[in-house]
């Protein structure tokens, strides 16, 4: 079972309260607000109107409440047990325009579902491809996905847009106090303060943003002409199924699908203090709840759906992510679906208060792809995995049209920073694991000088195999123990062959010499008998070894020793 | 292995840093008997850069110990860290030294 980090206020197997659970869900819907703007610009480029752009917006969110119920399930093929509620995913903007522009929205939709079939295809084979998805891999991801908001963020933040690039003061004083009040309460807040932090500051920004006069008439008309209540209606087009059009959409599907897998992989992580590597079940319950919310929204007539890293750096933020929440998210989508007014509450919120929650929740986003990245140990080639990768996502933003000549057909894999770094993280892991072996041998003169080769040879293997520092030091411990020892009790007087194996679960140590094995069946001596008698270190090593390994074996045949030792990975 | 030593009111601080094992553990053992031997009887040794200890670094700790304790000394180990910590505890020393979690600790307790 899990452990639940000490920063948690509610886990993910706990229940708040009712009111909590309303706050809570209200809060991580104000979150999801931005990504509403999607397929309104997708109906706009695609030539539809008003009343087309609010449906495929509210079927969305249908979809989105149903997808995040979805991933929430913890039993069964279906959901990946965590809050990590469902979106409209930026992946699929560049293919849904193009598909819109092309043949109209009938042809969106129809590429929404069928690449959402290609991820939920992709979701069954998902366990089987682990090793193509080391934490490194995933630790980019999940930094890309902070980074990639980084763009919609500040200007926002600042009060820019792109008829008017200058700062403006109002929307900076309203987005540093916004941020300013949501930062002190998660610091110096006690737990209800905490939770609701971002409330807490999205009223004051809201306030402020009054006062200074940052409602546009367009806003406020829009809130005062918004109904009560109003039964959503799909506009069903006829689907346009054109193959060369569809492609995008896998392409799209394929990013969503490791972006989903880097949200996943951060639930886990933020959910469980002794996390050390991801839980695949979880993980392809929870590509097939995507993929599942996406074909509901294409049949249904909205945009393709995936997991939202802001929240679940939100749910980090505010120490809370209880299954539970997913619930009520899920719940208030359906009703806000129902409720133009109250939506309208959100869909009018400031710029400057969206830029400066995305401040906040992208700055933990970033933090934890880092800290996935480092919980292994990196060499040369690991580090230009991530150093290229990282280098082309954010070659898209700071180097506007760099990638324009691009083919249509690829196009989707170019459109984001986030795309186009886990394309590459995932390639660049594949073709740079050429020639890494996952077994080394190591032969060691029995005197102490060449002992010293132990420790750079263990660390060389550690970083080539990415393995966990904890686990390479403890091997290191056994095996240097065991040369010491060899060495002093003069077990052999020959070459001593070490081989060592690893795969993502196990770290295997076979050491063989011509020579007596080690005697690991004598007790612990007492600190007396150690400084009386030599041979007490001897036992002290074989102890230390004992308790070092996860499991061991030593035998004699034919005046050779073998022993073997084996690490949990 | 780097060893440096400081008086800090009336003990001695050695650093170590790096790794002791069977190559180092010799000179890690001469430092120590030079200190006791000019009469500095209350050592507080600082582990915090310690990489990584083996028996035979185990085994020097014990016979300072054992030679401090004939003069009327001790020895007090501080800020021991993962893997060392580690060592300390499965080789049973925390029943035998005072370990701190701190250097301060140490010192405090040193007197």
């Amino acid at each position: 079972m899990a452990k639940k980090p000490s920063n948690l206020i509610y886990g993910v197997d706990e229940a708040p309260c009712f009111y909590e659970l309303i706050i809570l869900g209200l809060e991580h819907i104000s979150v999801m607000t931005l990504a509403f703007v999607f397929p309104v610009v997708i109906v706009q480029e695609s030539g539809g109107n008003m009343s087309q752009a609010a449906a495929m917006v509210q079927m969305s969110m249908i979809a989105g409440g149903l997808g995040t119920i979805l991933q929430s399930l913890k039993k069964g093929p279906i959901g990946s047990g965590y809050l990590c509620p469902q979106v409209c995913g930026p992946s699929f903007l560049s293919a849904s325009i193009l598909a819109g522009k092309t043949a109209g929205l009938g042809a969106v939709f129809a590429g929404t579902f069928f690449g959402a079939f290609f991820e939920a295809l992709f979701s069954r084979v998902v366990k089987r491809l682990r090793q193509f998805f080391p934490p490194e891999v995933t630790g980019t991801v999940v930094a890309m996905v902070g980074i990639t908001v980084i763009p919609f963020a500040m200007p926002r933040f600042l009060g820019l847009n792109e008829t008017d690039p200058t700062i403006k003061a109002h929307d900076l004083i309203v987005a540093v106090a916004t941020l300013s009040v949501i930062c002190a309460a998660t610091i110096w807040g006690k737990k209800k303060l905490r939770l609701y932090n971002i409330i807490i500051g999205m009223v004051t920004g809201y306030f402020l943003s009054y006062v200074l006069g940052l409602f546009t008439p367009e806003q406020t008309e829009k809130f005062l002409s918004a109904g009560y209540f109003a039964l959503p209606v799909p506009v069903f087009h006829e689907w346009h199924i054109n193959w060369g059009l569809i492609l995008p959409f896998v392409v799209a599907s394929l990013c969503s699908s490791l972006k989903t897998i880097g949200d996943l992989v951060t639930c886990q992580k933020i959910n469980d203090a002794d996390w050390n590597r991801m839980d695949m079940d979880s993980v392809s319950g929870g590509m097939l709840a995507d993929a599942a919310s996406a074909m509901g929204s294409g049949l249904l007539g909205g945009m393709g759906q995936s997991t939202s890293s802001s929240n679940v750096a939100l749910s980090l933020a505010t120490g809370a992510t209880s299954r539970r929440i997913a619930w009520s998210v899920g719940g208030l989508l359906f009703v806000l679906a129902f409720l133009p007014k109250f939506a309208a509450i959100f869909v009018i919120m400031p710029a400057p208060v969206i830029g400066a929650t995305l401040v906040f929740a992208v700055s933990f986003m970033i933090v934890v792809g880092l800290q996935i990245i480092t919980s292994r140990m990196l060499d040369a080639r690991k580090m230009l995995v991530v150093g290229i990768s990282i280098i082309l996502g954010l070659s898209v933003d700071m180097v506007p049209g760099v990638y324009a000549g691009v083919p249509g057909w690829i196009q989707p894999v170019f459109s984001s920073s986030l795309s186009l770094a886990t394309i590459s993280v995932v390639i660049l892991n594949i073709i740079f694991r050429i020639g890494v072996a996952s077994k080394k041998t190591l032969i060691l003169k029995p005197d102490v000088a060449s002992g010293q080769s132990i420790y750079e040879f263990m660390d060389t293997c550690g970083r080539e195999w990415g393995a966990r520092p904890e686990i390479i030091d403890r091997a290191t411990r056994i095996v240097t123990e065991f040369f010491e020892t060899c060495v002093v009790s003069r077990l052999t007087e020959n070459d001593i062959q070490m081989e060592i194996a690893f795969d993502e679960f196990n770290l295997d140590m076979v050491i063989t010499y011509d020579g007596r094995p080690l005697d690991f069946s004598a007790e612990k001596p007492t600190a007396e008998e150690l400084l009386a008698d030599d041979a007490a270190v001897t036992r002290l090593s074989a102890e230390i070894i004992r308790r070092t390994a996860d499991c061991m074996s030593c035998e004699e045949k034919a005046g050779k020793a073998v022993l073997r030792f084996h690490l949990d990975h | 292995m780097d060893i440096q030593t400081r008086p800090e009111g009336r003990a001695t601080v050695i650093s170590a840093s790096g790794k002791i094992d069977a190559m180092t553990a010799p000179s890690f053992e001469s430092s120590i008997s030079d200190l006791i031997g000019e009469g500095k009887l209350c050592l507080v040794l600082d582990l915090g850069a310690v990489e990584y200890i083996s028996s035979a670094g185990l085994r020097v700790i014990l016979a300072s110990a054992k030679s401090l304790k004939g003069k009327s000394g001790k020895l007090l180990l501080a800020n021991a860290r993962g893997s060392v910590q580690e060592v300390l505890e499965i080789s049973g020393f925390g029943t035998v030294f005072s370990i701190y979690d701190s250097l301060e600790a140490a010192l405090e307790a040193a007197g």
